[in-house]
């Protein structure tokens, strides 16, 4: 299984990342036409500045998640592959996810009174918000990659 | 290893799911007595509301009993044995075990109500009861909610979205007393009013009066309430609070306080004998002692522990967490932990913006976060869950920022000062 690991050291602030997240979550998978859509796309994937680093807030995939426990509809699930899914037609927007979710990382999308999280966009061969990321602070890869190149 | 689940809810499921994982061999049997696919009681006012379809409250897919190879049997089971280990049905089966988890959940409970036992009296748990509510609605005009909790709001939520008028009628000062404030609750019941909803609070009905229909049977008229006033309504919903199943291990040896008794491994005092969920009155983790919580993700995480434990992995249960969200008029209300603490005690935070819907509360006790609400944006709001979780030593200032700012991940929470 791979996840997308985050290291703060390399990271500038940029927001190349949140910027390719929205593009491709937008309807028209253009920036400049989701800035029209309504509701407006969220990026599945944020920063807060804090001390000398920036703190990105993305799904983690995490062996044991809270959020699949606290889910009252079974939306959010384990795939065969270990990940953590979001299954967007059961859910109702209840915000039990959001309730627990120690990273922050279930985004609400008020509107449409869904969750939408990180689904390490399956469709293509490496996130967007991994390519954009010039500095590598981002990097899509098994967790046993990690540990070995760091 | 010959593993049986009584209940097949929020933590029979997880326990079953979380054996399996560990234990690939094990034969894992299932009994309930409802005999469907594993739903969601949460959900049972969403489908109320026609806001979701039946299929929408199952929380596994229709193959989930055979993929995770549990044989599952719709039964009612009678009495454990704890002697010979065996669980007896009432259709005079008797299924044997090696590990017994015991997660019958709770029923709804209400004091005794003059015409509680009329056509048009309704309670909110299982999706029999939604159902039976559904089909009753289209004649009802006006109903009455006993209960100004979550299933009493949800329930109500359910109602109001099929048209009808409702009139919630409460005991306590506020809403959702567990899991709110009075100031929450304010903004609250102006949501509430401005959709039409009626709020009654410090109001008990005293008692449900009826008339003979058509079919020669009593049917709700309408209530009587302690003030004396008189509501015409065709429907009573009871929604006071729910009590553990615990009949089943009546007379097997297992100790039984308000709920089946657990220790830190979500065993039993008789050895072999697990309970997890509604019924179980495990630790608490913010209060000490022992508690009943009747709570999603806290059955959840019990199943989790209690299936470790079952298949031989030893896990401690860290405590139950009181956790809410609810979503009154599309404004979500998230709280964790202690509320109200008695005055004098602690260092309250507040923000509150009720024009805007918004509010925003942090307990802190020692130097430790240890409860908080958030009205309006919630987002964030498990980083807040998770540091009372953490029981770490929190930054004022920073706890100050948070009230009106939103609350991102940064890594490590500020502990004092400095944050790696």
């Amino acid at each position: 299984m791979q996840k997308i690991y985050y290291q703060a050291k390399h990271c500038d602030g940029c927001l190349a990342c949140e910027v390719a997240c929205i593009e491709k979550k937008s309807l028209t998978k253009s920036l400049f036409m989701a800035k029209m859509e309504q509701p407006v796309p969220k990026a599945r994937i944020s920063f807060e500045k804090f001390g000398n680093h920036y703190w990105a807030s993305i799904c983690q995939n995490c062996v044991e998640a809270m959020c699949v426990g606290a889910c009252m509809t079974g939306a959010m699930q384990y795939s065969e592959t270990g990940e953590v899914v979001h299954n967007l037609e059961q859910c109702v927007g209840c915000w039990m996810c959001v309730m627990v979710c120690p990273f922050g990382a279930v985004v609400p999308l008020e509107d449409a009174k869904k969750v939408s999280k990180c689904d390490l966009c399956k469709d293509e061969k490496t996130p967007p918000c991994v390519v954009a990321c010039t500095r590598k602070a981002l990097c899509y890869c098994t967790p046993e990659d990690y540990e070995n190149e760091g | 290893m010959r593993y049986l689940i009584i209940g097949n809810s929020a933590a029979g499921i997880f326990a079953a799911e979380t054996i399996r994982g560990l234990d690939s061999n094990g034969k894992i049997t299932m009994i309930s007595k409802e005999d469907c696919l594993p739903y969601s009681r949460c959900l049972t006012s969403y489908f109320l509301g026609k806001e979701i379809s039946e299929e929408g409250m199952n929380i596994r897919n229709k193959d989930f009993y055979t993929q995770t190879g549990i044989d599952f049997r719709g039964g009612n089971a009678e009495r454990v044995d704890s002697d010979y280990k065996c669980v007896w049905l009432d259709s005079g089966e008797k299924v044997g075990y090696d590990k017994l988890l015991i997660a019958t959940g709770a029923s709804p409970f209400s004091p005794p109500l003059e015409g509680s036992d009329m056509k048009g009296v309704f309670q909110l748990r299982t999706s029999a009861d939604a159902k039976a509510m559904a089909e009753f609605a289209p004649k009802v005009k006006t109903a009455v909610v006993m209960g100004a909790g979550l299933v009493g709001l949800k329930g109500a939520h359910g109602l109001h979205e099929l048209g009808i008028k409702v009139i919630v009628v409460g005991s306590a000062p506020y809403l959702m007393r567990y899991s709110t404030d009075p100031e929450s609750s304010e903004i609250l019941i102006r949501l509430l009013e401005n959709d039409g909803y009626r709020i009654l609070l410090n109001t008990k009905a005293e008692r449900i009066l009826g008339e003979r229909n058509s079919e020669g049977r009593m049917a709700v008229s309408g209530v009587v309430l302690n003030s004396g006033e008189h509501i015409p309504c065709q429907m009573v919903l009871k929604a006071i609070g729910v009590r553990p199943n615990v009949q089943l291990v009546e007379g097997s040896g297992v100790f039984v306080n308000k709920g089946i008794v657990v220790d830190e491994e979500m065993e039993t005092h008789v050895k072999d004998i697990y309970a997890a969920g509604d019924v179980a009155e495990a630790d608490d983790f913010l209060q000490g002692g022992k508690s009943v919580s009747a709570l999603w993700p806290t059955a959840t995480e019990q199943g989790i522990i209690a299936g470790y434990n079952m298949a031989g992995v030893k896990r401690s249960y860290p405590g139950a967490l009181a956790l809410n969200s609810a979503v009154i008029c599309g404004v979500g209300l998230i709280s964790a932990g202690i509320m109200n603490l008695p005055p004098g005690e602690g260092i309250v935070l507040k923000a509150v913006e009720p024009k805007r819907n918004f509010y925003r509360k942090f307990v802190i006790k020692d130097g430790r976060l240890i409860g908080m609400i958030m009205v309006g944006k919630i987002e964030g709001a498990g980083i807040l869950s998770g540091l009372i979780r953490k029981k770490a030593k929190v930054d004022l200032n920073y706890l100050n920022y948070l009230l009106t700012n939103p609350v991102k991940y940064q890594g490590y929470f500020p502990v004092g000062k400095g944050g790696e």
